[in-house]
C-alpha cells in the first residue's frame, strides 16, 4: 500500500486501455445514452484529448474513469489490470481528477495544508515528519508560495484554486490526470498559465494527461492525439496534427471551422452547420451526425460506420466518406 | 517550455488572508450582542446559588405578594418566595432543560440527514418515511401527548422532544447533504481514496452541520417556550422548583393586582429567546463559507 | 466622420461593498458610429459588464453611476431612474448571457416577445403576434408559428439565445447592447449566433456594442475594439488595427497569453502577475506592475487615454510608451 514504485513501461505500452464502455442514464424523458461503445487508450507520458461539445459525454467518461461513474459495460484497465467495478484505495489513488469549477472543487472547510496531509496520511505516502516538507514541495510544483498552505480556498483567485486543485490531484502520485474543462471558467490571462502548468507538470513527471475540453486551441497547443466525441461516440481520433490538418469526419471539420480565431480569415466565415446537436435522449438512427451533416447520403441515415483507419491518413473516423480527404462547404 | 518561474512570481500576492472563524467572528455585531446577552443569562443562571439572597423554595407566609424593597428587589410571590432568587434558579432550570432537550435530536437528527442524504436509496426513503410520519402530528399535539403517557416534569420533556425534535434537524441536514454529495470536492476526496466514513466526516458534514447548528439555538429557544407552555399548563417541571412556565402561571391569578409577577418572567424569557436568536443569525453569517 | 449613433462621456460607476465604495468603471468614453458594432473587451473585474449595464440603466443596487453622460444620436439620455429606462425604451435593447435565465419560463417564448411591440409600440394583440412571428423568422427560427407556442425549456440553447435577440429587437431598437451573448453556447453553435448577430447589424443597421472576454470572438463581428482594464479603456481602434498592432502592453499581453489555434507551436506567455484588487489599485498606471515596458514615470503619473497616429487611423492608447511598443513590435 505504500508507495508503489513506478513500473518500468515501455513509451508505447497503453497505460490506460478503455474498452467498449457505456453509460445510460434513466431520466425523466426516458433512457439517456450519454456513452456508447467508447473505447480509448492512452500511452505512458501521453496526453490525449478528448473534445465535442456539451452532451457529448465526455464528461462521463472522465467519471468512469476516475471511478466516480459505474458503466454499465465496458472494461477500464490500467497497466492491463482492469480497475473492479468498486475500487481500493490504491486504485482509485492512480487516477486523479482536476474539475472544470476551481470554486466548488475544493472543501471551504480544509486549509490547503490539511487537505494534502489528509491525503499524504491516508495513502501513507510518506512518513508524518516528512508530509510538510511534501506539501511544500507540491506547492512549488505548482507554482505557488508555501505560505498558501496556510489559506482557506476562499482566500485564492479562480487561477490559484485551480493550481491548489492539481496540486491535491498530483499529492497521491497518480499514474494518470484527467483535467475536465480545467481552463473554461478561468479568465484568459489565466488560461496560458494553467496549460503551461500542465505541460510544465507532464515534461517534469511524466505523467500522463486525459485533456477534456471543448476549446481546440488548447487541446492542439498540449496534446499528442486528439479523440472527438459527438453524442456519446467516439467519431474520430488521431494525432494531433492530423486532426488539426487533415481531419476526415465532417463533425470535425465543422468544429474546427466554427472555432473562433484571432487571425484574419479574409470575411467573414458563414456558419457551416445547420441546426444543433439533437438531445441524447433521440439519438438519430445510422450515423447520429447525418442530419446536420452536408456529405450526408441516403447509407448514412442506416448505417451507422465504424470507426476505422481512413486510408492515407493516421486517423481512425467514424464515416462513410472517411477516405475523401476534405469536405470543401464545411472548410473556412 | 516551462514559463512556471513567470506564474510563481506571478502570484507572490499571499500574504493569505486571515479568512477564520475568529475574524470574522469580530466583524459581526449580531454575533457579538447575541453572545454577550445569552452569555449574561447563562453566566446568571450558573451563578443563581451565589447571586440568590434567598432560597428560592423558602416560604416567608407573613411577607407575601410584597412590592420593590431593598429585601425584596423584585418582591416576592403568594407564597411569600423571593422572586429574584426564584427568576435565577428558574433561568438555571429552564437553559439546562433546553440544552440536553435538543442535544439528542441534534445528534440523532443530524446523523439520520447525514447518512439518509449521503446514501440515498433505501436508507433514505426509510428515513424519510418516519419524517413523514412523525411530521404529519402538529409538534405541540405530539409533544403533549408524550408528556401524559411518560409522565411530567422534565423526564417527559426529554422524551417528547426525542421523539418529535430530530425530524427538523434530519431535513436540514438531508437536503444539504444532497446538495454537498454532488459537490466536485466530495467526488475529488472519493476519487483521492479516502473512504466512506472519512468524506463523510472531513468533507460532508462541516459543509452541512451548521445549518443544524443554527437550528439548535433557535431550539433551545422553542424548548424553553416549550418547557413554559406546559409548565403553565402544569405539566411542566413540577412545583416547587422554580421555572418560567410556572412563575407566569401562579402570577396570572395576580395580574390585576400584582402585574410583576408575571411579567417579569415573560420578559426573562423573551430576552433569553432574543439572545438565542441572535445567536443563531450571527452563527449563521460567521459559519458560512466564503 | 458621420455623427455617432451612441456616445458616453466620462462614465464612472462606483460599487458598494463592505469595506466601502470604490470605481469599479472609471471615466469611460467611447463613440460608436450608427450601423457599426464595438466589442468591449476585458478580463473579470476590468468593468466591461458594469459600462454595459449603466448604458441601459440596469445596474444592480450596489452600483451607480456617479458622473457620466450617455447620448443616442446626440441627445442625452438620463442616467438612473424611472426617466432613464422610459428613454431607452424601443431605442437600446440588450442581450443577455444565459438565455435560460433571461427568459420566463412559466410563458410561451411567442408570448413574452408579443409582449414587447404590444406594450411598447401599441401594436394590437394581432398584430404584435405577426410580428412576433416575423421576428422568429428573422433570428433564423425554423417553424416560427409553432415555436412561437413552445416554452424556454423545450427550446435548445441557440434557439432559446435567438429568442433573447427577438424579444431585443421586438422594440425596435437602433442599438443593440450584447453582454456576453455567446459564453454559454458551444463552439458551433457560437458560431451561428455570432453570424446572426452580425448579419442583423448589417440588415437592420443596428449600432451594436458587444462585451465580450474573448477576443477571437469580438474579431469576428466587432469593427471597433475599445479593451478595459481595472475599470479603464487602455486601447481603443480599428479590430484588425488594435490586433494585428496593440498599442498597449495590456493588449499585446492579451493576445500573447492567449491560446489561439493558429498558433499552435510555442507556449502561451502569461501577464505577469495577478488582476489587482479593485479596491487596492496600484498607483500610477494600473498596469505598471505587470508590464514589461514600465518605466518610473508609469509609476508616478497615471496616462491618459490619448489619441495616437498610426497611418492615418484613428485609435487611442492610454500608454506613454505606445511609441516603443511599436517599434518593439515592428523589430519582432
Amino acid at each position: 500500500m505504500s508507495g508503489q514504485p513506478a513500473p518500468q513501461v515501455d513509451a508505447n505500452a497503453n497505460l490506460l486501455e478503455v474498452e467498449d464502455l457505456s453509460v445510460t442514464f434513466h431520466s425523466h424523458g426516458g433512457p439517456l445514452k450519454a456513452v456508447d461503445s467508447v473505447s480509448l487508450s492512452l500511452h505512458a507520458g501521453e496526453t490525449l484529448g478528448l473534445v465535442g461539445e456539451s452532451g457529448c459525454g465526455k464528461t462521463t467518461v472522465a467519471k468512469c474513469v476516475a471511478g466516480l461513474q459505474r458503466p454499465d459495460t465496458g472494461r477500464i484497465s490500467l497497466d492491463g489490470i482492469e480497475l473492479a467495478q468498486r475500487r481500493t484505495r490504491s486504485e482509485y489513488r492512480s487516477v486523479q481528477i482536476v474539475f472544470q469549477d476551481p470554486y466548488s472543487s475544493l472543501n471551504p472547510r480544509l486549509t490547503v495544508r490539511r487537505a494534502l496531509t489528509e491525503l499524504l496520511a491516508v495513502h501513507r505516502l510518506v512518513p508524518r515528519g516528512r508530509a510538510e516538507a511534501r506539501c511544500r514541495e507540491l506547492m512549488s510544483l505548482v507554482g505557488l508560495p508555501a505560505g498558501a498552505l496556510d489559506g482557506y480556498p476562499s482566500a485564492f483567485s479562480g487561477g490559484q484554486r485551480q493550481r491548489i486543485a492539481i496540486a491535491r490531484a498530483l499529492a497521491v502520485e497518480p499514474r494518470v490526470l484527467i483535467a475536465d474543462e480545467p481552463t473554461s471558467s478561468l479568465d484568459v490571462s489565466v488560461q496560458a498559465t494553467i496549460l503551461s502548468l500542465f505541460a510544465d507538470l507532464q515534461a517534469r513527471l511524466g505523467i500522463s494527461v486525459l485533456l477534456i475540453s471543448h476549446n481546440l486551441a488548447a487541446v492542439r497547443h498540449l496534446c499528442d492525439r486528439v479523440a472527438v466525441m459527438y453524442l456519446g461516440r467516439i467519431v474520430e481520433i488521431g494525432p494531433t496534427e492530423a486532426i488539426f490538418t487533415d481531419a476526415r469526419h465532417p463533425y470535425t471539420q465543422a468544429l474546427l471551422a466554427a472555432a473562433p480565431r484571432i487571425a484574419p480569415h479574409g470575411p467573414l466565415t458563414r456558419s457551416r452547420l445547420r441546426g444543433e446537436p439533437p438531445s441524447p435522449t433521440a439519438i438519430p438512427s445510422g450515423c447520429p451526425f447525418h442530419p446536420r451533416c452536408p456529405r450526408a447520403e441516403a447509407i448514412c441515415a442506416v448505417e451507422l460506420p465504424e470507426l476505422a483507419r481512413a486510408r492515407g491518413s493516421a486517423l481512425d473516423a467514424a464515416c462513410h466518406f472517411r477516405d475523401e480527404r476534405r469536405h470543401p462547404e464545411l472548410v473556412a | 517550455m516551462s514559463s512556471l518561474p513567470d506564474a510563481s512570481t506571478a502570484l507572490e500576492l499571499l500574504a493569505v488572508p486571515q479568512t477564520g472563524f475568529r475574524r470574522r467572528a469580530r466583524q459581526s455585531p449580531t454575533l457579538l450582542a447575541g453572545a454577550i446577552l445569552t452569555g449574561l443569562i447563562a453566566l446568571a443562571a450558573i451563578l443563581a446559588p451565589v447571586l440568590s439572597p434567598y432560597d428560592p423554595n423558602n416560604q416567608d407566609l407573613y411577607n407575601i405578594l410584597a412590592g420593590f424593597s431593598s429585601n425584596h428587589l423584585l418582591g416576592t410571590d403568594e407564597l411569600g418566595r423571593d422572586e429574584l432568587s426564584r427568576l435565577l434558579y428558574a433561568a438555571r432550570t429552564d437553559l439546562q432543560v433546553g440544552v440536553l432537550a435538543i442535544l439528542f435530536p441534534f445528534c440523532f437528527g443530524t446523523l439520520m440527514g447525514t447518512v439518509a442524504g449521503y446514501y440515498g436509496g433505501v436508507v433514505d426513503s426509510i428515513v424519510s418515511r418516519v419524517v413523514d410520519v412523525v411530521i404529519a402530528f402538529p409538534f405541540y399535539v405530539l409533544v403533549i401527548a408524550l408528556v401524559f403517557v411518560v409522565g411530567t416534569g422534565t423526564r417527559g420533556i426529554y422524551v417528547a422532544f426525542a421523539v418529535a425534535d430530530w425530524i427538523v434537524y434530519a431535513r436540514a441536514v438531508r437536503a444539504t447533504t444532497l446538495v454537498v454529495r454532488e459537490s466536485d470536492y466530495v467526488a475529488a476526496a472519493r476519487s483521492g481514496g479516502l473512504g466512506d466514513l472519512r468524506v463523510l466526516a472531513r468533507h460532508v458534514l462541516p459543509n452541512t452541520i451548521t445549518q443544524a447548528i443554527v437550528y439548535a439555538m433557535n431550539d433551545i429557544v422553542l424548548v424553553i417556550v416549550a418547557v413554559v407552555t406546559l409548565g403553565y399548563l402544569g405539566l411542566g417541571i413540577q412545583p416547587p422548583a422554580a421555572d418560567w412556565g410556572a412563575m407566569i402561571g401562579d402570577g396570572q391569578e395576580f395580574l390585576t393586582t400584582h402585574w410583576t409577577l408575571a411579567t417579569i418572567p415573560g420578559i426573562a424569557v423573551a430576552v433569553t429567546g432574543l439572545g438565542l436568536s441572535l445567536l443563531g443569525d450571527g452563527l449563521s453569517d460567521v459559519l458560512r463559507p466564503r | 466622420m458621420t455623427a455617432p449613433a451612441l456616445s458616453v462621456e466620462a462614465l464612472s460607476v462606483s460599487v458598494e461593498r463592505p469595506s466601502g465604495r470604490f470605481l469599479a468603471v472609471d471615466e469611460v468614453s467611447f463613440e460608436v458610429a450608427p450601423g457599426t458594432a464595438l466589442g468591449l473587451v476585458g478580463e473579470s473585474g476590468s468593468g466591461k459588464s458594469l459600462t454595459l449595464r449603466a448604458l441601459m440603466s440596469l445596474l444592480p443596487p450596489a452600483a451607480r453611476i456617479e458622473t457620466g453622460a450617455v447620448e443616442l444620436n446626440g441627445k442625452q439620455l438620463p442616467g438612473s431612474g424611472r426617466a432613464a429606462r422610459r428613454a431607452r425604451r424601443g431605442r437600446m435593447a440588450m442581450v443577455f448571457q444565459d438565455p435560460l435565465s433571461a427568459l420566463d419560463p412559466v410563458y410561451p417564448v411567442g408570448a413574452q416577445i408579443a409582449e414587447v411591440p404590444r406594450r411598447i409600440l401599441g401594436l394590437s394583440r394581432r398584430r404584435s403576434w405577426e410580428r412576433t412571428i416575423e421576428l422568429l423568422r428573422l433570428v433564423g427560427i425554423p417553424d416560427p408559428a409553432r415555436r412561437a407556442r413552445a416554452y424556454p425549456h423545450q427550446l435548445s440553447g441557440g434557439m432559446r439565445q435567438r429568442v433573447v435577440i427577438a424579444i431585443a429587437l421586438a422594440s425596435e431598437p437602433t442599438v443593440l447592447l450584447c453582454d456576453e451573448p455567446t459564453t454559454a453556447l458551444d463552439v458551433t453553435v457560437q458560431a451561428q449566433v455570432l453570424d446572426l448577430i452580425d448579419s442583423l447589424r448589417a440588415r437592420l443597421h443596428l449600432t451594436v456594442v458587444f462585451v465580450s472576454h474573448d477576443l477571437a470572438v469580438v474579431r469576428q463581428v466587432c469593427d471597433d475594439l475599445a479593451v478595459m482594464y481595472t475599470g479603464r479603456l487602455v486601447e481603443t481602434g480599428p479590430t484588425t488595427r488594435v490586433l494585428e498592432q496593440p498599442r498597449h502592453p495590456y493588449t499585446l499581453g492579451l493576445l500573447d497569453a492567449l491560446v489561439d489555434l493558429d498558433r499552435p507551436v510555442g507556449a502561451p506567455r502569461p501577464i505577469p502577475g495577478a488582476l489587482p484588487d479593485l479596491e487596492r489599485l496600484p498607483g500610477g498606471c494600473t498596469f505598471h506592475p505587470r508590464c514589461s515596458f514600465a518605466t518610473a514615470e508609469c509609476e508616478a503619473d497615471r496616462p491618459d487615454l490619448e489619441e495616437i497616429l498610426d497611418d492615418g487611423v484613428v485609435r487611442a492608447s492610454a500608454c506613454f510608451h505606445h511609441d516603443r511598443l511599436a517599434t518593439a513590435r515592428a523589430a519582432q
